[in-house]
């Protein structure tokens, strides 16, 4: 993947979802430069590990030429295909713990395997995160990592708005009695 | 004196940090601040929510890999296709709407174990072939060929059933179930041959082979042989829809492709398109109907605009814009509500008694 700063920064994203329609490759690579990495990061706050973030975004990325005849040019793109990659994260969460629950045994191992090393635990806050509730760690990472409004992520994780707020407040104040209790 | 007797909630100290500057909010603020003077605990708090994002910023993590790039290229050189959960904004879906889907499939499956008469017969069953001359409905004879599976033992003589609907849907004969239509009689070489008329009002008919005794049923395997009405060189707008309205009942995914090609024959009427919705949704799910959204919104804003645009609309035409938005107005699209509510208002001062459209169920 030889690809110059121009190549990456200069096209729009419209016009490079509009190539990547018509399955165009260089389109492939330019966006891929463009949103790989934090595409990652999003997919990893909400798995176990790196394998499955990257999964996600595999997925994302080869779903990616029909997903776009759905967007429209009016929004921002990079929002939306953020959005599209916690939709495909929790969608691969539900599943893949649909197999836990079929297959209890193989849990406690392959989920010390996964969190020892995970990059959760490398970071205090990172560290704090990762002993939040799920319900409660997805809304924190949502509203303060991703930046999404109180509205989009209840529409995300199908809550209303005010369950949203009350598992943000709830996710910050256990989150900083843990940071205490960490020092 | 502070107007905080007690600690403030989280909500206002969040919405003190994030600065959310309604005038309600300034005027609270004054109090917050007052008593954020007086109060370690909170202003400790404050203090923490404030330090949040430079923390947020310094976290780690993972950069993509050139390797996962070429993982990715190789599923996107084979053609794979992948389905994703696009972006919606759906409101979470009330109880009660769940309750109401559960109570429709529990009617869909409870027809569908009545509806039709499978004695002796598995999937497995083998299906025959029955032909028919000409292949569409016709105001004079219809010949109709069968070729037996081994189904039924080559016996002399089959009977014939038919469901038949008109363009208002309604079944002839209106009671007593399908009637036989015609007797399938065994020629020389094991071919079954039939007469068969179809009343003028039908649009839709379907048919299934049955023994004498009515033990052993052909309907090729579900998909029942069928003849619709046609105009030129396509079936007809009503015809369609009835073969859909028919297959509801046992076959929700071949419904659906008939809407589609009725969609892709007749796009300009409102009409082609709102049952297509509701039926894409109970098939394949809200996740897919989320992902369409966007196109059906701009379409149903265009049929609106047309009909606005005319000096005179006519129920049918009304109905039909109206239901398409009645199919979005749940879903991400702002402009379904009011087109809506306006059709909804016109659809009661207009109608009368006795003005029905015809249904899809």
């Amino acid at each position: 993947m030889l690809l110059s700063e121009a190549d990456v920064t200069t096209p729009s994203d419209g016009e490079l979802a509009a190539r990547l329609k018509c399955r165009d490759d260089d389109a492939l690579c330019i966006l891929y430069a463009r949103f790989a990495t934090p595409l990652l990061r999003l997919a990893l706050r909400f798995l176990d590990s790196v394998d499955e973030a990257e999964d996600v975004v595999q997925d994302v990325f080869v779903g990616l030429p029909i997903a776009l005849r759905h967007y429209e040019e009016h929004g921002a793109f990079g929002a939306w295909l953020r959005q599209v990659t916690v939709r495909t994260a929790l969608m691969h969460r539900r599943s893949r713990e649909r197999r836990r629950h079929a297959h209890v045994a193989l849990s406690p191992a392959r989920r010390a395997a996964t969190t020892q090393d995970s990059v959760l635990e490398r970071v205090a806050l990172e560290g704090a995160l990762a002993t939040l509730p799920q319900a409660l760690r997805d809304v924190f990472v949502l509203y303060h990592v991703e930046h999404f409004s109180h509205a989009e992520i209840a529409a995300l994780l199908g809550i209303r708005r005010g369950t949203a707020e009350v598992r943000l407040h709830r996710a910050i104040r256990q989150l900083r009695t843990q940071l205490e209790s960490d020092r | 004196m502070s107007r905080w007797i007690f600690h403030p909630g989280d909500a206002d100290l969040a919405r003190y940090v994030d600065n959310c500057d309604t005038a309600s909010q300034r005027k609270a603020s004054v109090h917050l601040r007052r008593h954020l003077a007086d109060c370690d605990t909170c202003r400790a708090y404050v203090t923490f929510l404030r330090s949040l994002p430079e923390r947020i910023a310094a976290l780690e993590g993972p950069g993509a890999s050139e390797a996962l790039f070429a993982r990715i290229r190789a599923r996107y050189a084979s053609g794979e296709v992948v389905i994703l959960p696009a972006a919606s904004n759906r409101a979470p879906t009330s109880r009660l709407a769940w309750f109401g889907a559960a109570a429709a499939m529990l009617l869909v499956a409870v027809t569908t174990w009545f509806a039709w008469p499978t004695p002796d017969l598995t999937a497995l069953a083998p299906t025959g072939d029955l032909r028919f001359a000409p292949d569409r409905i016709v105001s004079g004879p219809i010949e109709l060929r069968y070729r037996d599976p081994g189904l039924f033992g080559g016996t002399p003589q089959l009977r014939v059933r038919a469901r038949y609907r008109t363009v208002q849907g309604v079944a002839v004969p209106f009671l007593g179930g399908e009637p036989v239509v015609a007797t399938l009689m065994r020629d020389a070489d094991g071919v079954y041959h039939a007469t068969v008329r179809v009343p003028d009002s039908v649009v839709y008919a379907a048919f299934s082979v049955e023994g004498p005794n009515g033990s052993r049923v052909d309907h090729n395997g579900r998909r029942p042989w069928h003849l619709l009405m046609y105009r030129g060189t396509h079936p007809t707008y009503e015809a369609l829809l009835q073969y859909a309205n028919d297959l509801m009942e046992e076959n929700s995914e071949l419904a659906m492709s008939v809407l589609q090609e009725r969609a892709r024959l007749y796009p300009d009427r409102p009409g082609s398109w709102w049952p297509l919705v509701a039926v894409e949704r109970f098939t394949l799910g809200g996740a897919h109907a989320d992902s369409t959204v966007a196109e059906h919104c701009a379409r149903l804003q265009q049929f609106d605009a047309e009909l606005r645009s005319r000096p005179s609309q006519s129920l049918a035409e009304v109905w039909d814009v109206w239901r398409y938005a009645v199919q979005l107005h749940d879903r991400a699209c702002p402009a379904a509500q009011h087109i809506n509510d306006v059709w909804h208002t016109w659809l009661v001062q207009h109608s009368h008694a006795g003005a029905t459209q015809p249904e899809f169920h």
